[in-house]
Parts: structure tokens; C-alpha cells; sequence
């Protein structure tokens, strides 16, 4: 009867029901497809991989900046964690538009919407790739738009600024774009 | 090789291995060439996929990193221009399917997954699947894969097999025409050299020479070969000539032999004509002297009787008469009577004479001595009136009839006291010499009156005297009964003397055993 006993405890609902739901929790969390802005992260990080910009006049490390609210949480740390072609680099969140200049690569939050045109215009002409998910953000003079197209993230680029800034854009990014430019929209 | 090949002549033989050879050395060389096309033609696809491979993966990389399937398919698209490019796939870092590109028609489905991460190529089912990593920044960020149609590999093949094929016939027929014409420079001699050989030996004609056309092995095969036939052909004549030379000794010593044997027969036939007639002749000599003998002998025979009656009855008459009868009748009774006891012992001779002939030879051994003495003994009985000194020496045994021999003794030893009867003293002597012929020679040796050696081969003659029967009586019968019986003894009997010296009579004698001794 023990026995009995025993086997009725090992297979009744009080035990394998919690058992069964953190099961299901578990697999629904490795199966997650990424996030917004995790794939936002990734493609940051490839955007440094296809941008060649000039020698730095000075040493020191490769800067990725996020201006204003910072979307990404701990999914830009991950995203750089393998680092970019072993230089070293360091991620600012910055709010002055002064701190922003001083990095290679620029996060335009869509907090700054409102103040973007100073933005533009404090980096430009500087070796500073500019990259936002504000709507528009490559027609309004920055050089790489973040978008959304059926779920997934596209991008669009306007080459001029970055060919005033010194950056060169490679051909497998571009390839990937829709080409826009600023002085269409105007 | 197949059954049979042994047997096939030289020339298809040779043609046969120049064929098999060159064929061999066309497949191989093909095999080798096709193999080798083949690999190489593989390596160079797999060089130009790989290069492919590396050329989309790099374009693809950006794709992939920023997931960008449509711009992934786009650039696989770009193989379109690659006729022999069936399909390519490319996976992202995890293996799974991110873009796929079929060429029009080729159907190809990529599997949605992939696990090889490692540069690959492999054939699957009648194409090449090639299997590249796509590498950023030295890390692995996706897997390309291409799949590659094998039909132009397998098209250049059957073309290269249709070529070497046409080359292979055309190449193989070039070397059975070359090899004909050199293996009938090989093999020509060599049936030739068989044809003469089967000539040869089926017609035993050794005139056949065949030709030399070359100064190789079969060159000098051809020439010993004529070299022996030479020989055999001197050889075959020499023997012939002196076959012939042999019949025609052969021939002439039979005839030689023919003629030989035709004298001989011809001499036998003389011999034996004339031994028919001395046959004939002896025979007639034979009879004759039988019936002389036997006429000789009933005569004397048939005289004893009426002899008889004459002595007798001459005694009777002396008898009876004696008173009557005066001086000269006794006279004349006494001559009657004298005459015919000389008479009768001429009779008597005569009759031993012939009997000597007639009777039959006892031979044994006869002991000389005793007999001589025998014999001296009976002349000293009967007429042992006269002093004679009889000196016999040691006489040997001899071969002959007793009683015959006992004859020649008394007849020799009479003779010898009888001639010797005018002499005051008389001597005898008997003894034997050895002769040369092996037998001895007894003689009897007197000092009596001998005789004239002028009539000497009268001395045995029947009825021969040499002297005067008043002067010593004698039947003339005695020597010739000597030499007859010792010619029957196979001997001979002969004389010597000179008139008033003596006579010596000596008579040959086969001796018993040993010769006689020596005196």
C-alpha cells in the first residue's frame, strides 16, 4: 500500500503542474524572437563593421553614444560585448549635445525629436555616424533612419552627410538601404 | 590466351600481339586520360564553386548580419549566370535555412537546415555539393551551400569516350596494317623455311634452298639450315656413288665369283670323270687280279692231286719194282720223285703267296724277339746240317698279324741261311734302326754270296731268280710273299748287296707304342 501510496504522490496534479508551467516558461523564453531594440542593438554594432571612418587625430577609445532616453536597457552592452574589430570602445549616454559630438558613433533617441535640427547641426562635418529611429531621421539630414517594415527593422541612408563627414559607407550597406537624401525632402 | 592460339601460324600470331599490345596500350592510355580528365575537370569545378562560394558569402554577409533574407536571395540570384549551378543555399550562424536560389528547371529544394559548419565536396546523386562557411571578421557567421550539375563532366566524357573510340579504331587498324607489313617480314622467311622444311622432308629432295632475306636470327636459321641441306645433299651423293661403286664391286666379284664356281664345277666334273674311270679301271685291275688269283690259286689247288697221285704212286712203284729195277731206272724214280716234291712245294708257295692277299689282317701286338727265336729254331731243326752264327740284337714289340709277320721272318731269315750255304762260316744278323718316319726298319744282315744291284727291283718280283734253282733251290715266291704282306703292314721292303759280300734285306715295321730303342 506504501507503495501505492507513493506513486499516487509522484503523479498527482499538486506535483507536475508547477513543474510543467515553469517548463513552459522556460522554452517560451529561449524561443523569444529579439526585441525591438535588441535587433536595434545588433544592427548598431554592424553599422561600425561597414563604416570606415578616418584615422583619429588622437588615441583613444571607439565611443558609441545614446542621446537622451536610452531605448536599449542591457541590450547594447550585449550587443557589444564581443567588441568592434578588437579596438577598444566605451558606451556614453550623453544628453548635451556637446558630449555627443565628442563620440564616433550617435544613438539619436526619439526623446531629442524636438531638438534634432541642433543635433545635426552641432555634429556635422564631424567623423560622427549619426543613427536614430526618429521617423524621417535620414531626410532630415542624418545619415542612417531606423524603420520598421512588417515587423522587421530597415533602414534608410542618406550618403551625403556621411561623404561630408569623412565616413565611408560600404557597399554591403548600402546595398541593404533604401537611399534616400535630404534635399529631396526639401 | 585463348585454345588453339598454339597452333595458329607465325604471321597471325605476330599480328595478334602487335594488335593486343597496341590495344593495351590504347585502353590504358585512354583509362589513364579519361581518369585523369575527369579529376581534373572535378577539381576545377570544385575551384571555380569554391570561388563562387567565397564571392557570395562575402556579398552575403551584410545580409545576414542585418538579416536581410530578401537582399540574401537577391545576391544568390546572381549565380543564374553559372550554367552548371543547379541550386545554393545559404544558412545563418545556427544552421537554419536563411536564403535559398534554385537555377530555372534544376528544382532544387534546399534542406532547412545544416549542421557541417567545415568547407566540404561531396557528389550527390549525379552532382557536386560544395559546402563553404561565410566568415566575418574572422568569425563564422554563416554556411553557404552550392549544388553543381555534373553533366557537362559526364558530357565531356562520353564525348572524350566517342573520340578515343574513333581514335582507338582508326589507330588499331593503322597498327594491324604496320604490323602486317612488318610481320611479313618476320614471318615470310620463316613459312618459307617451313615450306622448304615440309619439301624436304616429304619429297627427300635436299636441292631445296630457302632464301635468305635478312641478317637476323631468322636470317642465320635460313642459312644453317641451307648449309645442312647442302650436307645432307653432298652426304646423300656421296653415299649414292659409293652405293654405286659397291653394286658394281659387288657385281663384278659375283661374276668373278659365277666364273670361279663355273671352273670349279667344271674340274669337279673332270675329277670326278676321271676317278669314274680310275674306279672303273681299278675295278676292272681289281677283278682281273681276282680272277688271276683265283685261277692262280684253283690251279695250284687243283694240282696238289694228280702230284699226289705222281709221288704216290712213283713210291709205290719204287716199292713194288725194287727187286726189278736196275741203278739207272732207281736213278730216274728218284728225279720223278724230286721233281715232284719240288712241285709241291712250289704249290705250297704259291698257295700262301695268294692266301697272303686273301686272308683276313689280325692286327695285335706281335713281341719280335721270341719270334726270331721261334723261327731260328725251325730252320736249325729242319736243316741243321750247317754251322751258322745267328746275331740277333734286342728287337721292340711291333703292331701286325702274328702269322704274317711269322711269314716275313722265315721268308727273310731262309734266304739268309740259305745264301749263305757256300761259306765256311756263316753269320746272320738281325736288329732294327729307327726311321725317320717313325716306324723302325728290321733288316736282316748275311755274309752270304749277295747279288748283282742291277737286278735289284727284280729281287721281288713271283717267280724272279737271280740265280740258278741247282745252284740254291727256291719257288722265286718268297720275297714277293715279304713285300706283300708288309705293304699290307703299310710298310716297304728294299735291299743291298754287292755279288760275294752279302746281302742286307730290310722291311719297315709300324712299332707298338713307344719308338724302338736305339741300338
Amino acid at each position: 500500500m506504501t507503495r501505492a501510496g507513493a506513486r499516487g504522490t509522484l503523479f498527482s496534479p499538486a506535483v507536475y503542474t508547477p513543474v510543467f508551467a515553469a517548463l513552459v516558461l522556460v522554452s517560451a523564453a529561449l524561443n523569444q524572437a529579439p526585441t525591438e531594440y535588441e535587433v536595434k542593438a545588433a544592427f548598431l554594432l554592424n553599422f561600425a563593421r561597414f563604416v570606415e571612418w578616418p584615422a583619429p587625430s588622437a588615441p583613444g577609445p571607439f565611443v558609441v553614444a545614446v542621446l537622451g532616453e536610452d531605448p536599449f536597457g542591457p541590450a547594447l552592452e550585449r550587443a557589444f560585448a564581443g567588441g568592434i574589430g578588437g579596438r577598444p570602445w566605451e558606451l556614453r549616454r550623453v544628453q548635451k549635445v556637446e558630449e555627443a559630438a565628442r563620440s564616433q558613433l550617435l544613438f539619436v533617441s526619439r526623446s531629442e525629436e524636438r531638438r534634432l535640427g541642433a543635433v545635426l547641426a552641432a555634429v556635422r562635418g564631424a567623423p560622427v555616424l549619426t543613427v536614430s529611429d526618429i521617423p524621417g531621421f535620414a531626410e532630415k539630414g542624418g545619415m542612417i533612419g531606423l524603420r520598421l517594415e512588417d515587423r522587421k527593422v530597415r533602414f534608410d541612408i542618406d550618403p551625403a552627410p556621411a561623404a561630408e563627414s569623412g565616413l565611408r559607407l560600404s557597399s554591403q550597406l548600402l546595398k541593404l538601404a533604401r537611399i534616400v537624401s535630404a534635399k529631396d525632402a526639401r | 590466351m585463348r585454345p588453339g592460339f598454339r597452333d595458329r601460324p607465325i604471321g597471325a600470331k605476330l599480328m595478334w600481339i602487335a594488335a593486343l599490345a597496341s590495344g593495351t596500350a590504347l585502353v590504358s592510355s585512354g583509362l589513364v586520360l579519361a581518369l585523369h580528365e575527369a579529376h581534373d575537370f572535378r577539381q576545377s569545378l570544385v575551384r571555380r564553386l569554391r570561388i563562387h562560394a567565397e564571392i557570395i558569402g562575402f556579398n552575403s554577409a551584410s545580409a545576414l548580419l542585418f538579416r536581410d533574407e530578401a537582399v540574401a536571395a537577391s545576391t544568390l540570384g546572381a549565380l543564374r549566370a553559372s550554367s552548371d549551378i543547379l541550386g545554393a543555399a545559404v544558412y545563418d550562424e545556427s544552421g537554419r535555412l536563411f536564403a535559398a536560389f534554385s537555377a530555372p528547371g534544376a528544382g532544387f529544394t534546399a534542406p532547412p537546415s545544416l549542421a557541417e559548419t567545415a568547407p566540404a565536396d561531396r557528389e550527390e546523386a549525379g552532382s557536386l555539393v560544395l559546402v563553404n562557411p561565410i566568415v566575418f571578421e574572422g568569425r563564422r557567421i554563416g554556411t553557404i551551400l552550392l549544388r553543381a550539375s555534373l553533366r557537362e563532366l559526364n558530357d565531356r566524357l562520353r564525348g572524350f569516350a566517342g573520340i578515343f573510340a574513333a581514335v582507338s579504331a582508326l589507330a588499331f587498324a593503322v597498327a594491324l596494317l604496320i604490323s602486317r607489313g612488318f610481320q611479313q617480314a618476320v614471318s615470310r622467311p620463316v613459312q618459307a623455311l617451313a615450306a622448304a622444311a615440309r619439301r624436304v622432308s616429304e619429297e627427300r629432295d635436299y636441292s631445296v634452298r630457302a632464301t635468305v632475306e635478312s641478317r637476323d636470327e631468322v636470317g642465320q636459321l635460313v642459312e644453317a639450315f641451307n648449309d645442312m641441306l647442302a650436307q645432307i645433299q653432298r652426304r646423300d651423293e656421296q653415299l649414292a656413288e659409293s652405293m654405286e661403286g659397291l653394286e658394281r664391286r659387288v657385281e663384278e666379284r659375283t661374276r668373278e665369283l659365277a666364273r670361279e664356281l663355273e671352273e670349279r664345277r667344271r674340274a669337279e666334273e673332270e675329277i670326278t670323270r676321271l676317278v669314274g674311270q680310275n674306279e672303273l679301271r681299278l675295278a676292272e685291275l681289281t677283278s682281273l687280279n681276282q680272277e688271276i688269283e683265283s685261277f692262280s690259286y684253283s690251279v695250284s689247288h687243283d694240282l696238289r692231286a694228280p702230284l699226289r697221285h705222281i709221288a704216290g704212286f712213283v713210291e709205290l712203284l719204287r716199292k713194288h719194282a725194287e727187286p726189278v729195277l736196275d741203278d739207272k731206272a732207281r736213278r730216274y724214280l728218284t728225279v720223278i720223285s724230286g721233281g715232284a716234291q719240288r712241285m709241291g712245294r712250289l704249290i705250297d708257295d704259291l698257295l700262301a703267296f695268294s692266301r697272303t692277299s686273301r686272308t683276313e689282317m689280325v692286327e695285335g701286338r706281335v713281341e719280335l724277339a721270341p719270334l726270331v727265336q721261334d723261327v731260328i729254331a725251325e730252320i736249325t731243326r729242319e736243316a741243321g746240317d750247317r754251322e751258322v752264327e745267328w746275331k740277333v740284337e734286342a728287337l721292340p714289340t711291333v703292331i701286325g698279324d702274328r702269322a704274317m709277320l711269322r711269314i716275313v721272318l722265315m721268308n727273310l731269315l731262309a734266304n739268309a741261311y740259305k745264301y749263305t750255304g757256300k761259306s765256311a762260316s756263316a753269320h746272320v744278323e738281325v736288329g732294327v734302326r729307327p726311321s725317320e718316319d717313325g716306324r723302325v726298319i728290321l733288316f736282316v744282315r748275311d755274309d752270304g754270296v749277295g747279288f748283282d744291284m742291277r737286278f735289284a727291283d727284280k729281287l721281288f718280283g713271283v717267280f724272279q731268280r737271280l740265280h740258278k734253282s741247282d745252284e740254291f733251290e727256291g719257288t722265286g715266291i718268297g720275297l714277293a710273299t715279304v713285300q706283300r704282306i708288309v705293304r699290307r703292314h703299310g710298310g716297304r721292303v728294299w735291299a743291298d748287296s754287292k755279288p760275294g759280300e752279302g746281302a742286307t734285306f730290310y722291311a719297315t715295321l709300324r712299332p707298338a707304342g713307344e719308338p724302338a730303342p736305339r741300338p
